[in-house]
């Protein structure tokens, strides 16, 4: 893509809006993208997929009345077309009246985040790298198990190089680009033609330097979970600790308790934390964070789907529920102001997301936490949390049982337990952090009273 | 928007309203090919899809999409070579296949044949198609749902409602000429109802889909569609979980063939066999069930979701035997997998679209009825569970192992269904649990559900079918 595309997809939505308002709308704003991928794909330990895209995409958005209507196509020559169709869908539509565009907001200006020497990354360099990659994971051994062997399934690294524009009726307009590349594995590890339990890792980056050692932590830590998980034996039942390494925070707590706190599940009844803005409901030391245009250092597009700024919320503070996630829906609703929240893309509706989170860090070493009389290290959770009670279960897949502080690996295990229960049931923070994707920081927590049950 | 069934003869829909004739196709084709390759393929796509959905009476959504383009793959071996555009001008689409080329630098020859139109048969009979339809129609169908699902029962405290309908026209254009142009049309109708009682609250959903127009939704469908819904959601009220441990599952007849497609059906893809990572990979010809069970694939059934008329790679679509009285007999093949087996391909190569390229993929995947009464294979258990619906799972391909959730069951004591369950973990692996299905109803019911399998970040739409089915033991992630 070119120097000032976005600039140009900024001039595109615009002449949408005014496309819109001439066919009828009373608000109409268009969110404009372009995207191009390079991507490099291996499988079975060998280059498999080398594959290019190119593609823009328009999503345009109009209120008649309160009602709704929206399009989206991928050709610009449509639009005028398509803004005429999101009209009379609009018509077609029952009323609501928190409908509506917000009024601009100003967004600090951060500029864009290309690196221009990560748009010249093509497919031959990344093809390059990832055969390195492979041969450095695939030469791995673990001396517990030295005869065993990561076998990759599937690897890939890609550029993504992305230019966005939003702008609206109300006076809203942003423009912004940015590119990063990124690699990702997924397999498991064999030992005597046996395999153990699968494993998936990997990674972000927007400077090619910082791309290799990004890739080779991560890949290493696949590695590593994959071969832990050969000559896997008989785990046990008991009710007692587990820790949740970072890795494996989002699945199977944090990614929940964010939709708990979305303004949606709010108004939609399905939240059980409505209405319980300063009350304790997690342990003290239990600082959760949306980082808002990005986590310190790791910088995002600084506004949202509706082109508001990305503001930076502490959802829960010492334990002490602060407040919710908005965009301007759920805002007018509320009765309050968006907080940038809004998520989405071209081909979509906004709604509530969160685009980077945080954990803050505690006082204990990571290794003290894992010195468990009997506990088990959830090194990948698979299975289904119900929202609103806060019940889970499901398995770990390649996990350890730690005995009087000896970890050994286990085969599958169930977990079950409640969600909203172990958020006061949290015994200890690592001191240590993972960054994850460039969009989430988070320690390792250790969580009491979680029932075991051996596969 | 709305894409019509295209009128004029295979190739004309891209070439009248795009240009993209068969002079442009050639030189494409060539640029494709220019330093050499196995094999390779044009695929060209005009789609559009229209959706309403409503929820709390008031806040809803009426959208349109539109999308066009055209993907490139150069095969050379086993390695693919892909590239995309969404513009349809010579200049983009010849630079298109030259990127897509670089894999196949030193690949071998293959001759360029003019494109030549190929007619194949029709697996959708639509009567009413969708760009017939207004938008209006289209909101007073989902308002008469939720207005039903109220109705329905008076714990019912939410609804939404949602109400989806596409087209697409595909054209695929290959080496030795053959040029295929296809219509797909598609609809979905999909409600979810929240029911409180006291403290409690439960959701659940149910959905109806095929390759059909407005005809699809008689008035017996669309009060099923509600009713299941809220049926299943009042269900979840009064369900407790079972007891965990080792038991024998039944599965019922119809949704619980999700099962089937993940942890069996996956395994025999081809690609996971070509690569080995499939346990089936070294078990053609021999026994992998009981006699009872045979397993077909199949692209055949009129107005299904996972019907084919042509598959991505322009193969007709088919119907393949996978499982035969209990012995593999095929697995599922794109033109790469056929090549790489020498057989036939299946018409089983299918792409998300022309932003992907092809992979082996299911269509609609079902086990025919066995010689067992359902009554009787309930009868047959002293204590175990039935699993009339699940939710969701997570299966690995490579080894078949699965958890899938099961959200609404029964308990069965004694030959008979007592307490209701919801809400546990059903643990096993596929292969093993395909060996211990040890009778087969005679009941087959093809899900009238929309399900979108997704494979290397590709969805597409397939269909299943099973009956009852008795597995000897699974594990059941319950209580204690």
């Amino acid at each position: 893509m070119h120097d000032g595309i976005e600039q140009e997809l900024l001039t595109l939505a615009r002449r949408g809006v005014d496309a819109a308002t001439r066919a009828g709308a009373h608000q109409a704003e268009v969110y404009a993208s372009a995207e191009r991928v390079v991507k490099v794909g291996f499988a079975r330990n060998d280059l498999d997929t080398v594959s290019t895209a190119r593609e823009t995409t328009l999503g345009v958005r109009v209120f008649v009345d309160g009602r709704l209507g929206f399009a989206t196509t991928n050709r610009a020559e449509d639009l005028p077309a398509l803004a005429a169709e999101a009209v009379q869908l609009a018509r077609s539509s029952p009323p609501d009246p928190h409908n509506g565009l917000p009024e601009p907001i100003d967004v600090p200006a951060t500029g864009n985040l290309v690196e221009p020497s990560l748009l010249s990354l093509g497919p031959q360099e990344l093809a390059r790298m990832g055969a390195e990659l492979l041969a450095m994971v695939r030469g791995l051994r673990d001396p517990r198990v030295p005869d065993g062997q990561v076998s990759v399934d599937t690897m890939d690294l890609s550029l993504h190089d992305e230019a966005r524009a939003v702008a609206s009726s109300t006076g809203v307009a942003q423009a912004f680009r940015g590119a990063l590349a990124s690699g990702g594995i997924f397999g498991m590890a064999l030992l005597d033609g046996q395999p153990g339990s699968f494993s998936y890792d990997g990674d972000v980056a927007r400077h090619p330097d910082a791309l290799w050692p990004l890739l080779d932590a991560s890949f290493r830590r696949f590695a590593t979970n994959c071969l832990g998980a050969l000559g896997a034996g008989r785990g046990e039942s008991f009710r007692g600790p587990i820790l949740v390494p970072a890795e494996v925070i989002s699945d199977l707590l944090v990614g929940h308790l964010v939709e708990a706190l979305s303004a949606d599940a709010v108004r939609q009844g399905t939240s059980p934390f409505a209405g319980r803005v300063g009350q304790r409901i997690a342990v003290p030391g239990f600082t959760l964070v949306e980082g808002g245009a990005g986590l310190p250092g790791h910088p995002l597009c600084p506004f949202d789907r509706e082109g508001l700024p990305r503001q930076r919320i502490a959802l829960v503070e010492d334990g002490v529920l602060q407040g919710f996630l908005y965009d301007s829906y759920e805002a007018r609703h509320a009765g309050v102001r968006s907080t940038g929240h809004a998520g989405g893309g071209a081909t979509s509706l906004p709604t509530v997301s969160a685009a980077c989170l945080s954990l803050d860090p505690g006082h204990a070493p990571l290794d003290e936490l894992r010195r468990m009389d009997r506990g088990i290290v959830v090194t990948r959770f698979s299975g289904a949390v119900d929202a609103t009670s806060g019940d889970f279960s499901g398995v770990v897949k390649g996990g350890f049982l730690v005995e009087r502080g000896e970890a050994r690996p286990v085969q599958e295990t169930t977990l079950s337990g409640n969600l909203w229960q172990a958020l006061q049931q949290v015994s200890g923070v690592s001191v240590e952090t993972t960054l994850l994707q460039g969009t989430q920081r988070y320690p390792a927590l250790r969580i009491e009273d979680i029932s075991v049950t051996a596969g | 928007m709305s894409i019509p069934r295209p009128q004029g003869p295979p190739g004309a829909w891209f070439d009248q309203r795009f240009g993209v004739g068969p002079e442009l196709l050639r030189r494409v084709m060539q640029a494709a090919l220019h330093s050499g390759a196995d094999d390779c393929d044009l695929y060209f796509e005009h789609a559009a899809s229209t959706s309403v959905s409503l929820s709390d009476h008031k806040v809803n959504a009426a959208s349109t999409r539109v999308d066009l383009g055209m993907g490139v793959r150069v095969v050379v071996g086993d390695q693919v070579g892909f590239a995309f555009t969404e513009e349809l001008t010579a200049e983009a689409m010849i630079a298109a296949a030259r990127t897509a080329a670089e894999i196949a630098a030193h690949g071998g020859q293959r001759e360029v044949t003019g494109p030549v139109a190929v007619r194949i048969s029709d697996w959708t009979p639509v009567t009413h198609p969708w760009d017939r339809v207004d938008m209006e129609t289209r909101v007073a169908m989902v308002r008469g749902w939720e207005q039903r699902a109220f109705q329905r029962d008076p714990r019912v405290a939410r609804v939404e409602t949602h109400l989806a309908d596409a087209a697409k026209v595909v054209m695929i254009v290959r080496p030795d000429g053959r040029l295929v142009e296809d219509w797909r049309p598609m609809t979905q109708g999909y409600v979810l109802t929240t029911a409180v009682d006291g403290d409690l609250r439960e959701s659940s959903s149910y959905n109806v889909a095929g390759r059909a127009g407005l005809e699809y939704y008689d008035e017996g469908r669309q009060a099923r569609l509600v009713d299941q819904a809220v049926d299943r959601t009042v269900f979840l009220l009064r369900a407790g979980k079972p007891p965990a441990g080792e038991m024998p599952v039944v599965l019922a007849a119809g949704p619980s063939a999700i099962l089937l497609h993940e942890a069996i059906g996956h395994g025999m893809e081809a690609d996971f066999n070509r690569k080995g990572t499939s346990i089936y990979a070294s078990r053609m010809g021999q026994r992998i069930a009981s006699e009872h069970v045979t397993i077909v694939d199949d692209g055949t059934i009129p107005g299904s979701r996972g019907a084919v008329n042509v598959d991505d790679e322009g193969n007709p679509g088919q119907r393949t035997t996978l499982v035969e009285g209990g012995v593999l007999r095929s697995y599922m093949h794109d033109e790469i997998s056929a090549r790489h087996y020498g057989v036939a391909p299946t018409g089983s190569g299918r792409r998300q679209g022309f932003r992907h390229a092809p992979l082996p993929r299911m269509r609609a995947t079902v086990m025919e009825p066995g010689p067992h009464d359902p009554a009787e294979i309930i009868a047959s258990v002293k204590r175990g569970i039935y699993c009339q619906t699940f939710s969701n799972g997570q299966v690995h391909i490579g080894g078949g192992d699965f958890a899938f959730y099961m959200k609404t069951g029964f308990l069965i004591e004694d030959g008979k269904l007592t307490m209701p369950i919801k809400d546990v973990n059903v643990i096993g692996n596929g292969p093993e649990a395909l060996e211990r299905i040890d009778m087969v109803g005679n009941d087959t019911v093809i899900d009238e559900g929309g399900w979108t399998c997704g494979k290397d970040g590709q969805g597409v739409p397939v269909s299943q079918g099973m009956p009852t089915v008795r597995v000897g033991r699974l594990n059941v992630g319950g209580v204690g």
